[in-house]
């Protein structure tokens, strides 16, 4: 899908439609499979299988407590495969360019800009979760303890701090008070259009009575 | 003790650098521009990305460590003598080596970029290592640190270092030159024949060539020799 607002709207609608019934989870799986590359985050697999055990741990919870836990695993599987899809998706000033096309140049200019900042500071404390590993790998032979990673990433959070000051300082110095200007441009597939109507559809058939 | 490139073809994302050559103990320096794959080759080196084809053999190296650009990466200990300790060092000596003496029990949070790249640099070269990869060793410092830590690197004799970096201002002395062109490691030989081949030498030694002064090594205190050999 190319166009960020219908990714979007799907990912919410299928998110929505997933979450709400076991049916609509199907649903959003089945969409999942049909309208989109269908690409894991396998190179991920540490992170993948970390969430997964987590997701188990909760609906183990659920189902000790009466309710229905395998139903309760399988939503949010879906949920959390709509988002890895939509993460996937994701690039470069989209926020940006959504922020203003929803909200005009002042408010919806600040808070793209600001959605633009936030994930660029993700993708940066990634990077440096990245290599504080590897370092560590090569330092400590893979023993990594509690006590050594404290002054680690106390140093990564001063370093991002660091690194949002000065970012505030270059917007400062070139002038910038409020808003901005500027003109969204958003490309669009073939087939982005009917996808998103189909991932409408599916929450409407999961929410309605 | 030598790490074999064999035709490796390394690949971070769209960008791709093929190596060949040897690496032999004494002190390499591997140049290039930003962006032309010396941390790609580095990572490569050290065993922590696998070449898309051919092979990167290692003969005789035990341990082995690789630098960092970022020293926040390293740093485990909560003080600065912690540090040192947390690499099996006594802190005394490190601390003076990074000019943090009087330091070692202040909170490692205090510590500015610059002075946790002396302390990290300075707890890597206090132990031998058969292999020490190096991934731009000069940045954070200023040039009064350049020169010392450029002083101790080109000391190293045992085992193989390697010294990724594009720095133009103050070098080590080294055994071997490689630079990376086009997307391929090329080995220049050893020093001083290497120098004349360098495409892209700092400026004071390409001012130094074009006087018609041959260095015979590469730090500024080599080439201001040579300069003024050759003007007599």
């Amino acid at each position: 899908m190319q166009d960020p607002r219908l990714t979007l709207l799907s990912t919410v609608a299928l998110s929505l439609a997933a979450f709400a019934s076991a049916w609509g989870a199907l649903l959003a799986l089945a969409w999942w499979l049909l309208a989109t590359p269908r690409r894991l985050p396998l190179h991920r697999w540490r992170s993948v299988v970390g969430l997964f055990i987590l997701v188990c741990a909760t609906a183990a919870l659920v189902a000790l407590s009466g309710g229905n836990g395998p139903s309760y695993l399988f939503r949010i599987s879906v949920v959390l495969l709509i988002a890895s899809w939509a993460y996937g998706e994701r690039r470069g000033g989209e926020l940006l360019d959504m922020g203003t096309w929803a909200l005009g140049n002042r408010t919806g200019f600040e808070l793209g800009l600001i959605a633009e900042m936030a994930v660029q500071s993700l993708e940066g404390l990634d990077r440096d979760l990245a290599m504080l590993r590897l370092a560590l790998r090569f330092k400590t032979g893979g023993r990594i303890t509690l006590r050594s990673l404290v002054p680690a990433l106390g140093l990564l959070v001063r370093r991002e701090l660091d690194r949002s000051r000065n970012l505030g300082d270059i917007l400062a110095v070139r002038g910038y008070r409020k808003g901005g200007s500027l003109c969204p441009g958003f490309a669009r597939g073939p087939w982005d259009g009917p996808k998103a109507v189909c991932a409408v559809g599916i929450a409407l058939l999961a929410l309605l009575p | 003790m030598r790490v074999i490139l064999d035709d490796a073809i390394l690949r971070r994302g769209s960008f791709q650098l093929t190596a060949s050559g040897t690496f032999s103990e004494g002190v390499h320096l591997v140049t290039g521009p930003v962006g032309s794959g010396k941390s790609t080759l580095a990572l490569a080196l050290a065993g922590v990305l696998r070449p898309l084809a051919g092979q990167i053999g290692k003969e005789g190296i035990g341990s082995r460590t690789l630098a960092l650009p970022f020293p926040e990466y390293h740093v485990t200990g909560e003080t600065p003598g912690g540090e040192a300790a947390s690499w099996g060092l006594l802190p005394a000596p490190v601390l003076e080596a990074a000019g943090l003496s009087g330091r070692g029990g202040e909170d490692v949070l205090r510590c500015s970029q610059g002075e946790l790249k002396r302390l990290v640099l300075s707890c890597m070269l206090a132990r031998e290592w058969d292999l020490l990869i190096l991934d731009e060793p000069y940045s954070s410092l200023d040039c009064a640190w350049k020169e010392a830590f450029s002083r101790r690197l080109g000391e190293r004799r045992k085992g193989i270092t390697i010294i990724f970096t594009h720095e133009d201002e103050v070098l080590p002395r080294v055994d071997e030159i490689w630079e990376i062109q086009a997307g391929r490691l090329v080995s220049l030989g050893r020093v001083p024949e290497a120098i004349p081949r360098w495409s892209r030498p700092p400026a004071y030694i390409r001012a130094a060539l074009d006087a018609g002064a041959l260095p015979e090594n590469i730090t500024p205190g080599d080439v201001r020799d040579a300069v003024c050999r050759t003007r007599g």
